[in-house]
């Protein structure tokens, strides 16, 4: 796999990578500037470009193609199983919302659930039907990734609180807060189970202040740049800000212990 | 790979004296002399490091103090990088709006004239004040006066939102105002049409991660009306720079982003 990416390692020594926020389809940031979708070939090639191994990914766009999105992204799996890990995106307010849990993740073998409470309109802890999402969660033993940073939907203690309430569940606060909310360290302190993901927002902590395994690689692409949100974790890695176990723990190695993936350590 | 390019990081901070996040109580005893030797070393070190050619440095202690310590409440300290760092620092003043007219004036010609300033910065979430209110125009009254270009802070903050913007962008149509991060991630539907209503308005990348906005923005008004900024200095530069790289856009569309554009703004040769 060729990469275009400089970090202080070689070439045998090629860290694992997994990205554990992707779309095909769409972004809730690209899809109103453009038109676009993104196939999954667009994906693998940006994938191959930048040296990631694996990639968790969920369909993006307007919040009606929710449901032609998740078949997007049944088909991609199906196309690309040694690549792609598929999220199931939820919108709660849909009438038929466990059973498309259920399928997805039961009968086709999704590995996550993708939430958007600003997207699909409703707010962490005002929700009676996440309760229900949550407990087949914690069922189905996946984790749950949900977009934060946007007030009134996902704000940090919305996230340590019902961390708190279903602490069977894996909660990924996507893009760390976006840059926006700084309470994001002291609220995922406050709880195990709660992981930040970099997307935009960065690393705001290195895995040592919160723990092994609570912080993790991802691009969130199309919306940026793969290569340079890659590149924040080795630049970090490169100045030392990051240890060479906390990097490749954050690149892919944690993620994959999370979605209980087998690979090359 | 990334090309050898040249390049300007047209945002960054020194930090001496108060700062925004600040977490230990030690620090603010420590001697402000020996944390500017430590920014200095910061600097000099960077700029070796990653081959920047200039930086257009302010002070945060300057917006974050209401009341500052001295006449010019830490942007001395910008003022003696510059005089450190072998002409690589294009100094922006940051004014102390809440100071009287009078006042606020005769500083920023101190500033020009004899500390060798070259643009004005302004923080209105950090300082808590409208961007376009009137107690700000002596400092655009100055900036048009010595054509210096505004970097002001921009996205979510009720104090500095693209609207803000255009409206003192129209009230002062000589003078470039950069808009800081361009909004980032929560005023970013605003860019586009505010870059249409004022074309004095330019934008600054740094904390914008949104690729297909930018692509846009050079489509519609040009890379020329757009700078690189990091809110440095720090590590982060190679990705920073990856994500111009990236851009769906021309090369000299690309080095105008990275350099040009600031060169041409604050009249670098």
């Amino acid at each position: 796999m060729k990469m275009s990416l400089k970090g202080p390692f070689s070439e045998e020594e090629k860290p694992f990578i997994l990205d554990a926020h992707t779309h095909i389809g769409a972004s809730y940031l690209t899809c109103y500037f453009v038109n676009k979708r993104w196939s999954v070939e667009e994906l693998i090639r940006e994938m191959d470009r930048c040296g990631v191994d694996m990639a968790c990914v969920s369909g993006g766009g307007l919040p009606h193609e929710i449901k032609k999105m998740n078949r997007m992204v049944l088909d991609a799996v199906k196309r690309y199983p040694n690549r792609l890990i598929g999220f199931v995106r939820l919108n709660p307010k849909f009438e038929d919302v466990l059973d498309d849990l259920d399928y997805y993740i039961r009968d086709q073998g999704f590995k996550g659930i993708k939430l958007h409470p600003n997207q699909d309109c409703f707010c962490l802890l005002r929700e009676p039907v996440l309760e229900l999402i949550y407990e087949k969660a914690a069922k189905y033993r996946v984790p749950v990734m949900i977009h934060s940073g946007t007030e009134p939907w996902s704000v940090a203690g919305q996230f340590a609180d019902q961390a708190e309430m279903f602490p069977e569940v894996t909660f990924i606060m996507a893009h760390s807060g976006l840059r926006n909310d700084k309470h994001v360290i002291e609220s995922a302190r406050r709880v195990e189970n709660l992981i930040l993901e970099t997307s935009i927002g960065g690393i705001l902590a290195p895995p040592r202040i919160l723990g092994k395994d609570r912080v993790v690689f991802g691009s969130d692409w199309p919306t940026t740049s793969m290569r340079s949100e890659l590149q924040e974790v080795f630049d970090h890695w490169t100045s030392g800000m990051l240890t060479e176990e906390e990097a490749r723990d954050i690149l892919g190695l944690s993620m994959a212990r999370i979605l209980s993936l087998r690979v090359k350590e | 790979m990334i090309k050898k390019r040249f390049i300007i990081d047209a945002h960054q901070h020194i930090r001496v004296g108060s700062y925004i996040y600040s977490s230990k109580l030690e620090k603010s005893k420590i001697d402000p002399e020996q944390i500017f030797e430590r920014e200095v070393k910061r600097f000099k070190e960077w700029f070796k490091k990653y081959g920047v050619a200039y930086g257009a440095v302010s002070n945060i202690s300057s917006m974050v103090d209401r009341v500052w310590r001295s006449r010019h409440g830490g942007n001395e300290y910008v003022a003696r990088l510059s005089e450190r760092l072998d002409g690589r620092i294009i100094g922006l003043y940051v004014p102390n709006v809440f100071e009287p007219a009078d006042i606020i004036k005769e500083k920023i010609e101190e500033a020009v004239k004899t500390f060798g300033f070259k643009g004005i910065k302004l923080h209105p979430w950090v300082s808590a004040f409208p961007l376009n209110h009137p107690i700000v125009y002596p400092v655009f009254d100055m900036a048009a006066k010595y054509s210096l270009p505004v970097l002001s802070h921009s996205a979510r903050s009720e104090f500095c939102t693209p609207l803000l913007f255009v409206d003192i962008a129209l009230r002062y149509p000589e003078v470039p105002i950069i808009m800081g991060h361009m909004g980032k991630q929560h005023l970013h539907y605003d860019v586009l049409p505010a870059m249409r209503l004022a074309e004095n308005l330019y934008l600054e990348t740094s904390g914008s991660k949104i690729q297909v906005l930018l692509e846009r923005v050079v489509k519609e008004f040009g890379a020329e009306r757009v700078l690189f900024g990091t809110d440095g200095p720090h590590d982060l530069l190679p990705a920073y720079l990856a994500r111009i790289e990236d851009l769906n856009i021309s090369d000299e569309e690309k080095e105008w982003i990275l350099g040009k554009s600031a060169a041409k703004i604050f009249k670098i040769q």
